[in-house]
């Protein structure tokens, strides 16, 4: 387990002027436009806004998913802008972590190794069974090791998302509308456990969401309408 | 490495893909082992039919040095002598065409002896013991060689000790004018019966490699003299070898039908795969593993997986083929070479070659997953349809094609057939599905929701249609048509086919002779005149004066043909350039093999030597001949009144069912100089060939429905999400559970009633077309199949369908709806900007 990472002043991520545009077959589309935000590391960040606004694009631009149409951005040091995919690949490798809406967590794998996978990346990983039991564990699914993610709930299966995501304790963690698709019960104590193990890790949290409680609960909030901060 | 294997094998599009692979490895392998062994077992029986591989025939005892020349070239040798003796007994004595052997007679091929007190009759290869000789049937009875066996032989003694049932040379050979005797060469001198000016055959047989042979056969051209001649096998009169081509090459046809359903098969099962690992790899790439990274570890799981399941169906194919060339032995004595290691190679290597072509696109495609995939659904759509795949597999199937049926007219045919039957198939589906949907209005049963949900999913339907008339066609072709088809292609060539050939008829006795097979019930006699004649000259140039580089050539213009009359084209005669003989015409028509061989076009003026006169007239005809038709046939026929004058005798072939041998003794009696040839044995070998064909056939077609099994498997499943939204909407919006069942019953009850009118169809207009084609008889088609299909389909089509998804009957809405949301499928319910 790596040390935690306390260094407040340290900005983990950053975008600076940045747009992104696409192309329609007879029109250009601006999804977002001129954003600029600093991620302090430690601090825990919401994003939200409509359906529709440019929050998830923004999402994926921080975390290197994508490339923006204009502007910068630097997420841990590096400007992405830069890199190829396979060296945004790298950089993401064991130091960001996602949570998705939709689990994302592959059907034809038990829990404990869908966790590992996360792990199964990094060439240097060692005992990967046991760190992942480990993660499985400290998110309360050590009994559900070897289910398949059809013989869990949606709440069960949000939370072996979160500890695949949490088991190389992430300096980022990137987290698409996590409680979109649980029951308000679930949600919140889906959200409960992810801002603590955050708090554990001494990772960064990024929040997109456009539930304004689960927002509230971040320590930095922005909004977005029509593509851009408001 | 391993881990990842087996974390794949838990989806059911792998497991699918290597299913396919599996079947295509049994299939290559099964039929490439077998036709390797038939290959194998078809040369060497050429080479049985002359003794030999080769042989140098000549009119007076031949020089040693050809036997030494022989032995530098690595050949083996053997020597025969054949010559017409009488052979005498006490009881009688008989014109005997004698052939005195070398004791490693033949070199090639077998001599099948009568069976001694009761068992079976034994195939042997080497020559009689001296002071013994073995003898054809027909010597056997009219000199009553089982009671009185002592036989005298110019001036020697010898013991009849067996009866020849079949020997090298035997076949149709018409022009042999004496029943057989054949004894031991060291014998021969006692006989006194063979100097240097006697009227004999010496020959020269040599067998070895094709390339030995061929360089002997070059060596010796030059030296040979004019009364020598060299000879390798004639294959196009070869009965059982034409019998074993056309069920080889119609087996490999059939294993081509299931190796296409199984790539189809594979194909799907790969596409299913990308459209779920495209999330894995979008994954992965969130945390952090490159392109290159993904490509290996793909790689290597597939490539882990495809040696061992292409060796074990190359496995199962191998003990497929095996106990198929048993049972065929067993039930025709045609024994069957061990297979060489080339078909397992290419059985692998064509393997690998269809995963590669079925994977590769796909992982090519890898780089193109978007990782935002995961926050966006609709990414997917653009990259979940692989088109390059389509090419790729459709390369890889007509690559399969020629590799398959190793002739590009029938790999042409074939493509064609498969294009066709699959655009007539997908047509036909949609244009049903295109009618129906006019003519269905709206109404609150579970009918028209069964209706619905076949006409909306159209593409699906059309899938799952086509597949099902897959099996529906596989099953109706297995189940009626192959037993229909090869039964009458046994009647069409066998029960009546003549199985007594009478030779050397005499013009003055030809209606004595046909009056007494009359009084024995042969009431429709064909006599043919048989005429003696050597081409002189083709458009008034000697032929002398001509250079033929051909072999064949060379012996057929130094050789006499043997030429008929006829008024009427021969039945299984085909005309292939210019016309048959009018009334009055002067003419020949020519053998088309004959006349490429010698170089003669239509319209070429033709001079035959006939016993001394010149006969000149123009080629009038090309004719294709069927040799393998138990008839006589003919290189050279003349037109009515162009050799009249000419001496001749006559021969004929009639069909005798029972009382062979009484009736042979009859014509012995009263016409001592004609000889019976009995093919019984022949036929009987060529009646179980194609019955033990039809019985390989149907194993192969049992590849060709599991094949289209594992097609439906792969369509079903890859319809199973969409059918989970349809049934939780259906449920949302107040069906009961009974309404849903009965409209899933009910949508692939019509489903099956489509596949069984369009599969049962196709099963038919295929039988009609086989048999007119490739068999060549007339076929009537069973219609009544078209009605039990569509039947027997409606209530299989219904039981298959609905069990495939009574599984996801039970589940509720909510429950549907939250799996919907999960990663496989591609809904998300709020799709985040």
């Amino acid at each position: 387990m790596k040390p935690l990472k306390t260094n407040s002043d340290h900005i983990v991520a950053q975008a600076v002027g940045v747009g992104k545009t696409v192309q329609l077959a007879s029109d250009t589309l601006d999804i977002l436009q001129d954003i600029s935000l600093k991620i302090t590391a430690g601090r825990t960040v919401a994003i939200s806004g409509a359906s529709g606004s440019g929050k998830t694009t923004l999402l994926g631009l921080l975390a290197g998913l994508d490339q923006p149409t204009s502007g910068s951005l630097t997420l841990m040091g590096q400007t992405l802008n830069n890199l190829d995919e396979d060296q945004r690949a790298k950089l993401r490798r064991g130091r960001v972590g996602f949570v998705f809406q939709s689990f994302h967590l592959l059907p034809n794998l038990t829990a404990v190794e869908n966790v590992a996978l996360a792990l199964e990346v990094i060439p240097e990983s060692t005992a990967i069974v046991e760190n992942s039991r480990q993660a499985l564990s400290r998110v309360g699914l050590s009994e559900r090791c070897g289910h398949l993610p059809s013989q869990m709930s949606g709440g069960e299966q949000q939370r072996v998302a979160l500890a695949r995501s949490m088991v190389v304790a992430p300096e980022i963690l990137f987290a698409d509308e996590p409680t979109g698709n649980l029951d308000h019960g679930t949600s919140s104590q889906i959200a409960d456990l992810m801002f603590s193990l955050c708090k554990d890790n001494g990772s960064t949290l990024v929040l997109v969401t456009h539930n304004r409680e689960l927002a509230a609960r971040c320590d930095d909030q922005y909004h977005i309408e029509a593509g851009r901060l408001v | 490495m391993l881990k990842d294997l087996i974390r794949h094998t838990r989806l059911a599009e792998f497991n699918l893909l290597f299913l396919g692979l599996l079947l295509v490895g049994m299939a290559l392998a099964a039929v490439g082992l077998f036709t390797d062994r038939v290959e194998q077992s078809m040369q060497a029986r050429t080479s049985a039919l002359l003794g030999a591989d080769g042989m140098i025939d000549s009119t007076r005892p031949l020089d040693d040095a050809y036997a030494t020349l022989a032995g530098q070239f690595g050949l083996q040798v053997a020597r025969s002598v054949s010559f017409m003796s009488m052979a005498i007994t006490a009881t009688g004595s008989r014109l005997a065409g004698v052939r005195a052997v070398s004791s490693n007679y033949p070199l090639r091929g077998e001599v099948l002896l009568a069976a001694v007190d009761g068992d079976e009759p034994e195939s042997v290869s080497v020559a009689p013991a001296q002071g013994t000789v073995w003898s054809a049937t027909q010597l056997v009875i009219d000199l009553n060689l089982e009671s009185s066996p002592e036989l005298q032989l110019g001036d020697s003694f010898l013991r009849f000790e067996r009866e020849i049932l079949l020997e090298p040379e035997s076949g149709t050979g018409m022009l042999r004018l004496a029943p057989r005797l054949l004894m031991n060469i060291d014998d021969l001198d006692q006989t006194g019966l063979v100097t240097s000016a006697s009227r004999a055959r010496f020959r020269l047989l040599v067998a070895g490699s094709k390339e030995s042979l061929t360089a002997f056969g070059q060596a010796i051209e030059p030296i040979l003299k004019p009364y020598q001649s060299w000879h390798v096998a004639d294959l196009r009169r070869d009965e059982v070898r034409n019998t074993i081509g056309r069920v080889v090459s119609y087996l490999r046809v059939t294993v081509l039908l299931a190796v296409v359903l199984a790539i189809v098969a594979m194909a799907l099962a790969a596409q299913g795969l990308w459209g779920r690992q495209i999330h894995e790899i979008a994954l992965l790439r969130c945390l952090g593993q490159t392109h290159s990274q993904t490509l290996k570890s793909l790689a290597r799981v597939y490539m882990l997986a495809v040696i061992p399941v292409s060796l074990l169906g190359i496995g199962i194919g191998y003990l497929l083929q095996h106990f198929a060339a048993v049972i065929i032995q067993d039930a025709t004595a045609i024994p069957l070479p061990p297979p060489t290691w080339l078909p397992v190679w290419l059985s692998l290597l064509m393997c690998i070659v269809v995963v590669v072509a079925v994977m590769m696109p796909i992982l090519l495609a890898v780089k193109r997953v978007p990782t935002m995939t995961l926050l966006r659904a609709e990414q997917i759509d653009g990259i979940r349809r692989n088109r390059s795949a389509s090419l790729s597999v459709l390369a890889l199937v007509i690559v399969v094609t020629f590799f398959l049926a190793r002739n590009l007219w029938l790999a042409f045919a074939v493509l064609t057939g498969l294009v066709f039957a699959a655009a007539l198939l997908w047509f036909t589906v949609r244009s049903l599905i295109g009618v129906a949907k006019r003519l269905v209005a709206p109404r609150p049963t579970a009918w028209y929701a069964a209706l619905k949900a076949l006409l909306s999913n159209s593409g699906r339907s059309t899938w799952l249609a086509s597949a099902f008339a897959a099996i529906i066609f596989a099953l109706v072709l297995l189940g009626a048509v192959r037993e229909d088809l090869f039964e009458e292609w046994q009647n069409s060539i066998l029960p009546d086919a003549p199985n007594l050939f009478l030779l050397n008829i005499q013009a003055h006795e030809t209606a004595a002779f046909a009056s007494l097979l009359n009084t024995k019930g042969i009431t429709e006699v064909k006599l043919y005149p048989i005429i003696r004649g050597r081409i002189t000259a083709i458009n008034n140039q000697k032929i002398s004066d001509r250079t033929f580089e051909d072999d064949d050539a060379l012996h057929r213009i130094n050789h006499d043909f043997n030429l008929t009359i006829l008024a009427e084209l021969p039945v299984d005669n085909k005309i292939r350039a210019g016309n048959w003989f009018k009334a009055g015409e002067k003419g020949f028509s020519v053998e088309q093999d004959t006349a490429k061989i010698l170089g003669l076009a239509l319209g070429d003026r033709l001079t035959m030597d006939i016993a001394g006169v010149l006969i000149e007239a123009p080629v009038s005809s090309l004719r294709e001949v069927k040799w393998d038709n138990m008839r006589p046939n003919f290189y050279i026929i003349a037109a009515p009144g162009l050799l009249d004058d000419a001496p001749r005798n006559y021969i004929t072939s009639i069909y005798v069912e029972q009382q062979r041998n009484e009736l042979v003794r009859q014509i012995s009696q009263s016409y001592p100089h004609i000889t019976a040839l009995d093919l019984g044995m022949l036929l009987a070998r060529i009646r179980t060939l194609s019955a033990q064909g039809g019985n390989a056939v149907s194993v192969v077609f049992v590849f060709t429905l599991v094949t289209a099994l594992l097609v439906l498997f792969g369509v079903l499943q890859g319809q199973r999400s969409a059918r989970e939204l349809e049934i939780a909407l259906l449920k949302t919006l107040g069906a009961g559970r009974e309404f849903v069942r009965r409209a899933i019953v009910l949508e692939f009850a019509f489903l099956g009633a489509l596949a069984g009118f369009i599969g049962g169809g196709m099963a038919l207009l295929s039988g009609w077309l086989l048999a007119k084609y490739v068999f060549e008889f007339a076929y009537s088609i069973p219609w009544q199949w078209l009605v039990f299909s569509m039947t027997g389909a409606v209530i299989v089509v219904a039981v298959i369908g609905y069990t495939s998804v009574r599984s996801l009957l039970g589940v509720l809405p909510v429950r549907l709806l939250a799996q919907m949301a999960m990663p496989t499928s591609q809904i998300h319910p709020s799709g985040g900007r």
